[in-house]
């Protein structure tokens, strides 16, 4: 059984390569789907004819296709992603300086999301059909249902505008405090280590809104399919056989039914993750938090094309990442999995 | 074996209610029975007969919206019926435990058996750890599960449904219970499988004392392991008897109905139903010098090595479905072909109809080698309309968004000559009128008939166009038994008016006995035996036949 | 083809729906309200929602304009209202495109499997690698600011969803018998698949349209919220948004909340109206 689980793994490794190569075929065509010239754009409105040719020569803008791809390839495989045109930095280190931040923020709504929804669901599950059931699938639909943005700006103006608990949004950390030692790039796990309880507290509170904001946007899927999938197992016929031969109600439930949900449920998480990273740019507009989604915002009205190819890309590489971790742990938790299909 | 006098289990006057959304209905009637040490008691009935019902309210295993209106379940001097959540927990698995149909659905899909089994153990008290393992492989012992270590490490899906099915034994002897009730724990299983559970749970009742109520609709099954039997019919009970009284006295209409309808009883299709059927007076027909198909040297495998490009070589794992068969079916005649799951009886059926193309072999249907003709051209093919077949699951086979019209159509419009709307409306008619179907459900979507109107819209679309080879698969087996009969005695009818060809399908011996005048016995892919029905059935050459002849239930009058 | 069994028509049907479910009626009215909206929105709308007028700049809701008006002057009323068309609009071609698109690739994947199959699989996968949100960014960023780029990107990103059900959907009705039997009377496999086999996947497809055009209107507002695609001064729920959301800290909270909350109760309608559909499709709950 541990060799088959093991060559599973390492099939689903391999499989990711394909999709690691059409993830970087596509984002290398986002700019070579440009009208005109790409080395116009990617030298920038102020650039004159010899550094737009120099650009050109970088880039490989003057040979085949295939080239450019394979320059781009080696291009991304030194950690060069390009020169910002906002910033005047490479993207490569923009990008490294704030993800941090914005993998800080996306965790911990997570995080949020999970211990809220999972129990939600599984009480929705257990008293299907009855008022708490009907309450808790309008309160998490009407969740799903709000934008971001709009959520992001409703609870600002709750929490701190009329309530003043929330500080103000200004980004990670308020002024008089000083950033942690990095070790992580986490402020609040970084504060932690140092046992610097202010800084954390600090870092938190600045955290809290904006966790909660992306957190409300992935309730509805996780509590929805942890019901759904509560419900399939609770039905079934081994759990009926169960408590035919005596087995105690919460056994059945919190064992045998709970663990076999919990398969779809990881499924499913993968699934909201992207939505998460996609509504990550948007809070980090709206609570002006510096992570990539705000470099990209950034970058898109300037027109900073390499910003924003690089972008697209990491997003695009920490979510492949995310659902092979995802992957994997399904099938070492299934195991079903190491049968010839 | 010595029967104690005071009942272990009894039911009086049980009754219970259902609360569906048309108000309260009686789901069950005024049921009284008893169950002693040591006794086999058959519950039988057809489908709404309510047996699965009183069973399940005996452990109080009803659905949310059924309740137990009257009467009482007495267990061991205890009221049951009126148990609280902590005796009922008590009892449920250690006093009466219960096993079920489809047991690898019943077992935990990722816990792995030596888990169930000391999940079982633990719930019911066993205090340490040490005597959990050995207690596990002791029960395994006594299911006849020889090879322990393998099992308790296996996942239910690593296992035959007749593994699956003593492992469920195995959780109900976990702790000593002493009623055991099993909810049709047979059907789906082979023949020679469903014989060595029964075998196992008659050993049991013999040498444990072990008390055993079984619901069935298999009444020869019954007849050949239980000493009393109960018949029920909606929701009441028609019948009680002991099983020597019970064949030769019995007097209510159902049960006679139901005896006479049992294959296992009865000689020939005409005696399966009370009153004598009309096709009787058409001839046999006559059986001709030439064969209709001849089939050589078919021949299907599955997973062959391709050429492949790649850097690591995929391991081959040919499966041979089928290893080679000759056999021929001539015009006017049925043909019964049996064996155990995975036998390869699908696979023929898929390549006969020419819904797959066989890997190997020749098939000559009328003089033509249907075989150099593609699947895929084949569906354009003016020979299309000769071969059809009926399915066995009558649910999946109809599509539920046509109504009966449509379903009978189908055929006539693709296959047959061009048509218009009157003649159309009028073919339809008489082909339902030909299955026995009235007209006034000829409107009606799949989920609004009965099973039994559902089996006959599957064959009037499959006779629509007068096939010559017409190929059944298992065509009665998702019936009730008095449904069946009523449909086999419509097969044999057109049969004889239309002069057509079965390939009859069945894992029944029995109905196979019936229908057919030859019959193909097949096993791991190839057809070990066929010959003259009567002479193979009853002298069998092959191991596998052998096995197979002597696993089906005989019924025995007397105990 | 004897039709006579199709006695109820739609609305016939909508209304038995309606009838038995109080939350079928509620999604139902609150849809028809939408639609209504967009469609007729131009011609009773009290002011004009492109004319600036900076003297009665950021003033709270009152009698005269209802949602109050925003930094321009402009009454936010009537530009909430026809902005009604212009997010329907968004949602309703870039759904149709994907579903066309998605439910065609995906149920010849499922059913004639093989190559084709694994490719049409991998392309899905593929777009599914990135956050949607980001690559739709990634494309409007690319192809420019426009309407059609909105609705081109949208439609994207949403078709890997249709292949997948709609493989899901075939790859289980395919091993059904009434398949065999379709292909038994005759039908090509082409007929058997759009005729026999695709109609009874539409509940499952048509619960995904209804919660993928709330997904799309939230989409096409998230990124005009942003600056791409429609831009000011059209009006659009995200845009408008977008231009309150500078005012809100100090207080203007009516330039966010109106349009915010209207977006909202269109997607959440779109939510509920799923399994109101899938109810409408699907043969066994007729009357």
């Amino acid at each position: 059984m541990f060799y088959d689980k093991a060559t599973l793994i390492f099939k689903r490794l391999l499989l990711a390569i394909p999709t690691l190569l059409g993830v970087l075929v596509i984002s290398f065509s986002l700019t070579r789907a440009l009208p005109g010239d790409p080395a116009v754009y990617f030298a920038g409105p102020m650039a004159d004819e010899a550094s737009i040719q120099e650009v050109r020569v970088q880039l490989g803008l003057d040979r085949t296709l295939v080239y450019q791809f394979i320059t781009y390839c080696k291009n991304l495989a030194q950690g060069e992603f390009g020169q910002s045109l906002s910033t005047g930095q490479s993207v490569g280190s923009e990008l490294s300086t704030r993800l941090p931040a914005s993998l800080e923020l996306t965790l911990f709504g997570l995080f949020l999301a999970l211990i809220t929804s999972i129990p939600l669901g599984i009480l929705s599950a257990l008293k299907p059909n009855t008022w708490i059931d009907h309450l808790c699938r309008i309160l998490v639909t009407a969740g799903a249902s709000t934008p971001i943005f709009f959520s992001g700006l409703f609870l600002m103006f709750i929490f701190y505008y009329i309530l003043g608990w929330a500080p103000s949004p200004i980004g990670r950390l308020d002024f008089i405090f000083l950033s942690p030692p990095h070790v992580t790039g986490f402020f609040t796990i970084d504060a932690l280590l140092d046992s610097d309880l202010e800084t954390f507290y600090a870092a938190l509170s600045q955290l809290i809104l904006p966790a909660v904001t992306l957190a409300l946007c992935a309730l509805a899927p996780i509590a929805r399919m942890t019901r759904s999938s509560m419900i399939t197992a609770l039905d079934s016929e081994y759990v009926k056989a169960a408590k035919a031969n005596g087995i105690k109600s919460s056994v059945r439930i919190y064992v045998y039914a709970l663990q076999n949900a919990s398969l779809p449920l990881l499924t499913v998480i993968g699934l909201v993750f992207g939505f998460l990273l996609g509504g990550n740019v948007l809070v980090e507009k709206v609570y002006s938090w510096p992570g990539v989604g705000s470099f990209a915002i950034d970058a898109l009205v300037a027109s900073d094309y390499a910003a924003i190819q690089g972008f697209v890309l990491i997003m695009a590489v920490l979510f492949v990442t995310l659902n092979l971790i995802i992957d994997i742990l399904y099938t070492l938790f299934d195991p079903r999995m190491g049968r010839n299909e | 074996m010595q029967k104690s006098n005071t009942p272990l289990l009894s039911i009086n006057n049980l009754a219970i209610d259902f609360e569906t959304r048309s108000g309260t209905v009686r789901a069950v009637k005024d049921v009284s029975f008893t169950l002693n040490k040591g006794e086999i008691l058959a519950l039988v009935g057809e489908s709404g007969s309510g047996k699965s019902v009183t069973a399940y309210s005996i452990l109080n295993l009803l659905d949310k919206n059924g309740s137990l209106a009257e009467g009482e379940i007495i267990y061991h001097g205890m009221p049951l019926h009126k148990a609280d959540q902590q005796m009922l927990n008590d009892v449920r698995g250690r006093e009466i435990a219960m096993i079920f149909q489809n047991p690898m659905s019943t077992l935990n899909p990722i816990r792995k058996v030596g888990e169930h089994l000391s999940d079982m153990l633990r719930t019911h008290g066993y205090p340490s750890w040490s005597n959990i393992e050995a207690e596990t492989e002791k029960l395994l012992h006594q299911v006849e599960i020889f090879d322990v270590q393998r099992v308790k490490n296996a996942y239910p899906f690593e296992l035959s449904g007749g593994m699956c099915q003593r492992v469920m034994i195995a959780l109900a002897l976990a702790c000593r219970s002493r009623v055991l009730i099993a909810d049709e724990p047979t059907t789906g299983l082979d023949v020679t499988t469903q014989k060595s559970i029964m075998d196992l749970i008659n050993n049991l009742v013999k040498e444990e004392g072990l008390a055993v109520i079984l619901i069935t609709h298999d009444l020869s099954l019954a007849s050949q392991y239980c000493d009393k039997f109960v018949v029920m019919e909606k929701g009441q009970i028609v019948e009680q008897n002991t099983r020597d009284k019970f064949f030769r006295e019995s007097s209510h209409p159902y049960t006679k109905k139901l005896l006479l309808a049992t294959p296992a009883r009865s000689q020939s299709v005409a005696e399966l139903t009370a009153q004598a059927p009309t096709y009787l007076e058409l001839a046999e027909p006559i059986i001709p010098e030439q064969p209709l198909i001849t089939v050589t040297g078919l021949r299907k495998v599955y997973g062959e090595t391709k050429a492949t490009w790649l850097p690591f070589k995929k391991t081959s794992n040919p499966f041979i479905a089928v290893a080679g068969s000759d056999f021929s079916i001539f015009p006017g005649e049925c043909v019964g072909l049996v064996g155990g799951s995975g036998s390869g009886k699908s696979t023929t059926t898929r390549m006969l109809t020419r819904l797959e193309d066989p890997s190997a072999g020749q098939i000559i249907f009328d003089g033509i080698d249907i075989t150099e003709i593609s699947s895929h051209a084949f569906i354009r093919h003016p020979l299309r309309k000769e071969i059809q077949m009926v399915f066995q699951d009558p649910t999946g086979s109809l599509n539920p968004r046509h109504c009966v019209f449509d379903l009978i159509a189908e055929p006539l419009l693709r296959l047959g000559p061009k048509i218009n709307k009157q003649d159309l409306q009028l073919k339809v008619h008489t082909l339902a009128n030909q299955v026995g179907l009235p007209l006034d459900f000829i409107n009606r979507l799949p989920h609004q008939l009965s099973g039994g109107q559902k089996a006959r819209v599957g064959i009037a679309r499959a006779v629509a166009l007068a096939p010559k080879l017409l190929i059944l698969d298992e065509p009665t087996s998702a019936l009730d038994v008095s449904v069946q009969a009523t449909v086999l005695q419509l097969l044999e009818k057109l049969r004889r008016e239309l002069g057509l060809s079965y390939l009859f399908v069945s894992h029944d011996l029995h109905v196979v006995k019936m229908l057919s005048q030859r019959i193909l016995v097949m096993k791991e892919g190839e057809i070990v035996e066929q010959g003259r029905t009567a002479e193979v059935m009853n002298h069998p050459v092959h191991d596998y036949t052998k096995s197979l002849m002597e696993a089906i239930p005989i019924e025995t009058e007397y105990a | 083809m004897n039709n006579s069994h199709h006695k109820e028509s739609v609305l016939q049907r909508l209304g038995y729906l309606a009838s038995k479910n109080p939350l079928s009626l509620i999604s139902l009215s609150l849809f028809g309200l939408y639609v209504f909206v967009a469609v007729t929105a131009s011609y009773w709308i009290p002011f004009d929602p492109l004319k600036s007028n900076t003297s009665i700049a950021l003033q709270a809701p009152n009698l005269m304009h209802w949602f109050g008006t925003d930094h321009l002057g402009r009454d936010v009323f009537s530009r909430v209202m026809i902005a009604t068309r212009l997010d329907l609009g968004i949602a309703f071609s870039a759904v149709a495109i994907s579903f066309v698109i998605g439910t065609a690739l995906g149920s010849m994947a499922a059913y004639f499997g093989g190559w084709y199959e694994r490719i049409i699989c991998r392309v899905g996968d593929i777009v599914l690698a990135f956050p949607l949100f980001v690559l739709a960014m990634g494309i409007v960023a690319v192809m420019g600011n426009s309407l059609i780029n909105v609705i081109y990107a949208t439609a994207i990103i949403n078709i890997p969803f249709y292949i997948r059900i709609a493989r899901a959907e075939v790859s289980l009705q395919r091993d059904r018998q009434y398949v065999q039997a379709a292909l038994l009377s005759g039908n090509s496999h082409l007929r058997t698949l759009s005729y026999h086999i695709f109609p009874n996947c539409l509940p499952n497809l048509v619960v995904q349209i209804s919660t993928n055009m709330g997904w799309a209107i939230l989409n096409a507002a998230g990124l005009s919220f942003i600056g791409l695609g429609v831009r000011p001064p059209a009006a659009e729920w995200g845009i408008l948004v977008a231009e309150g959301a500078d005012y809100i800290i100090s207080g203007q909270w009516w330039l966010v909340l109106f349009p915010g909350f209207i977006l909202m109760l269109a997607v959440f309608s779109f939510n509920l109206l799923g399994d109101t559909l899938r109810d409408l499709v699907d043969p066994q709950k007729r009357t």
